[in-house]
């Protein structure tokens, strides 16, 4: 890693167990309503899965044991909803308590959150945008290296999609990159979300990813989206993954190099084995960007 | 950030976010931020709602069938303007809906889907729970059917050796037990059932989580309710039976005897509660 070096006592995690035996990984988002699937597949056709721990911690029972059973065939990574890194109430260091005894437990090698705020003086549940603001990103940097210094480890920041900014002091572009010079996190860039930003605020997704901080990228969402209209997509998770942003993950690979890709699909299940040729797919777009890796 | 006063100012930007959500949480009473788009803002608030909505319409199946479609976006309209929900956490949003309708005017809704809530969302509760229920190492006295009912008949029988056995033990109520006490029948509430009235004399409910992880329920009585709340496991059966014999006029060791104990082996067969905990 040639990055900044991160300006908290956490170190870099290290996502090499993501990896299958030919340096490829993609992975599938873990919901309740593909657990048994998952079981009757078996291992071998995810490199990894992701869950998000505010619907895993504290949880016992059946689903507990289906996710043990799910974790003895691939590694488990952490997708954090609602830790509000971009809001203003007091972190919530009981929910780190969590994500830290998940990371234990199934020895997940990364938490990942967004760069957005899901709470006013309480929780409102969704992901909303974070003024673009000197004073927003000022914020947003100290909360991100707080939680990083609890966990002892760096979080990786997602572009989250939005649909409206509140306010554009800065572009979204510099925002991350004062986020990621000030707090020393790693970067989750989520391709599809760059090609729904680009639509709804009417720039180019390509010029995007080539001024995103290049060591810092470490782990890539893909899903299918929304089409409200002409110039408004909706990040829904309820479609398979469409052509341009499959050639944008490609272009990604390319500037990024090979991180761990993961497929999310919320809702509007169809067949495991469709999930499966999906996250194939990714692979075989990693496999075809070596040697492109600049 | 404060003023020399003391006093926090809010940054621009907190104002913002502030002002955005209040907007979210109420669009009828709190207008749209300035300079947003209308159609971009929609997008937000729908989010919103159908997030929450969906969720707490698979978590209270019963409530949601039962009310009609403005009842319900009411309802969770009102959930979302006026409640302040603390957890993080998405298996907590139960919870946060059952404590917030405590206090809640249900105004023309069914009065008892407080109580209703309170009910669903146990079930929830416990077959979420990672508490882990007692290990019991009198369970093969109950485990199956057949061993129960020997169990049962030898009580039933005065084998007075086994009877000394049992009050001996000191049970141990389930950690995946909750015993609630309702104004309605909560549990028997369907588009068949719709209470109007309050029962003369609330009902007692036992909602229990068994080891093969499915959520059950029994009808029970305030009695046999404080009966397996003595199970602590700190003091045997005959010290509980003496101590109910002090609190209710009228009841016979023998008629505990009799009447409890047979219950109690079905509770160790339902996993309700341990026999032989160490």
């Amino acid at each position: 890693m040639n990055g900044a070096i991160p300006k908290s006592s956490s170190e870099i995690s290290d996502l090499s167990s993501l990896f299958n035996e030919e340096g490829l990984s993609a992975g599938l988002g873990l919901r309740r309503e593909i657990l048994n699937d998952l079981i009757e597949l078996g291992a071998g056709r995810f490199d990894f899965f992701e869950i998000a721990p505010e619907n895993w911690i504290e949880v016992g029972g059946r689903y507990r044991r289906m996710l043990d059973r799910v974790r003895e065939n691939a590694p488990i990574t952490l997708h954090g909803l609602s830790l509000n890194l971009g809001g203003y109430a007091p972190l919530d260091k009981n929910l780190l308590l969590g994500v830290k005894n998940l990371m234990r437990d199934y020895d997940c090698p990364l938490y990942s959150e967004h760069m957005s705020f899901c709470a006013d003086d309480a929780q409102i549940y969704d992901l909303l945008p974070i003024p673009f603001t000197e004073d927003a990103a000022r914020s947003t940097a100290d909360r991100i290296s707080q939680a990083q210094d609890f966990l002892g480890q760096t979080i990786a920041l997602e572009n989250s999609s939005y649909y409206t900014p509140l306010a554009n002091e800065m572009s979204e572009l510099e925002f991350i990159c004062e986020l990621v010079n000030r707090s020393g996190c790693d970067l989750l860039l989520d391709v599809n979300n760059v090609y729904v930003n680009a639509i709804n605020h009417q720039y180019d997704p390509y010029e995007f990813i080539s001024g995103v901080p290049k060591d810092r990228v470490r782990y890539m969402h893909v899903a299918g989206h929304y089409v409200e209209s002409e110039d408004l997509r909706v990040d829904t998770h309820g479609s398979d993954v469409i052509e341009p942003v499959f050639e944008l993950l490609g272009f990604a690979y390319e500037r990024f190099g090979i991180v761990p890709t993961l497929l999310e699909r919320d809702f509007n299940f169809p067949p495991i084995s469709e999930l499966a040729e999906e996250v194939a797919r990714v692979r075989k777009i990693q496999d075809n960007s070596r040697g492109n890796y600049e | 950030m404060s003023k020399a006063a003391g006093i926090d100012t809010e940054t621009a930007t907190v104002s913002l976010q502030k002002r955005f959500a209040a907007h979210l949480r109420s669009p009828s009473s709190v207008g749209l931020p300035v300079d947003l788009e209308e159609r971009r803002v929609k997008i937000y608030r729908d989010l919103v709602f159908n997030n929450i909505s969906n969720f707490l319409a698979g978590s209270f199946p019963v409530i949601n069938k039962l009310l009609s479609d403005e009842q319900w976006q009411e309802l969770i309209r009102d959930f979302i303007a006026g409640h302040k929900a603390q957890s993080p956490r998405f298996t907590q949003l139960a919870a946060e809906f059952v404590s917030f309708l405590t206090d809640y005017d249900v105004g023309a809704k069914p009065a008892f889907i407080a109580e209703l809530a309170s009910y669903e969302a146990l079930e929830i509760e416990l077959y979420l729970s990672d508490k882990v229920p007692p290990s019991d190492q009198l369970s093969e006295l109950y485990e199956s059917e057949a061993a129960l009912l020997v169990s049962q008949q030898r009580v039933q029988e005065s084998d007075s050796e086994f009877i000394q056995q049992l009050l001996g033990e000191s049970p141990l109520l389930s950690s995946l037990v909750e015993i609630r006490q309702y104004h309605y029948e909560v549990h028997r509430i369907s588009s068949d059932y719709i209470p109007t009235e309050p029962l003369e004399a609330p009902v007692t409910i036992i909602v229990y989580r068994n080891q093969q992880d499915k959520v059950r329920f029994v009808e029970t009585n305030p009695l046999t309710a404080t009966l397996l709340l003595y199970c602590d496991g700190s003091r045997s059966l005959l010290a509980i039976f003496d101590q109910l014999m002090s609190e209710v006029a009228g009841l016979s060791l023998d008629q505990l005897t009799g009447f409890a104990l047979p219950l109690l082996l079905q509770f160790g067969h339902d996993n309700i509660l341990a026999f032989g905990v160490e």
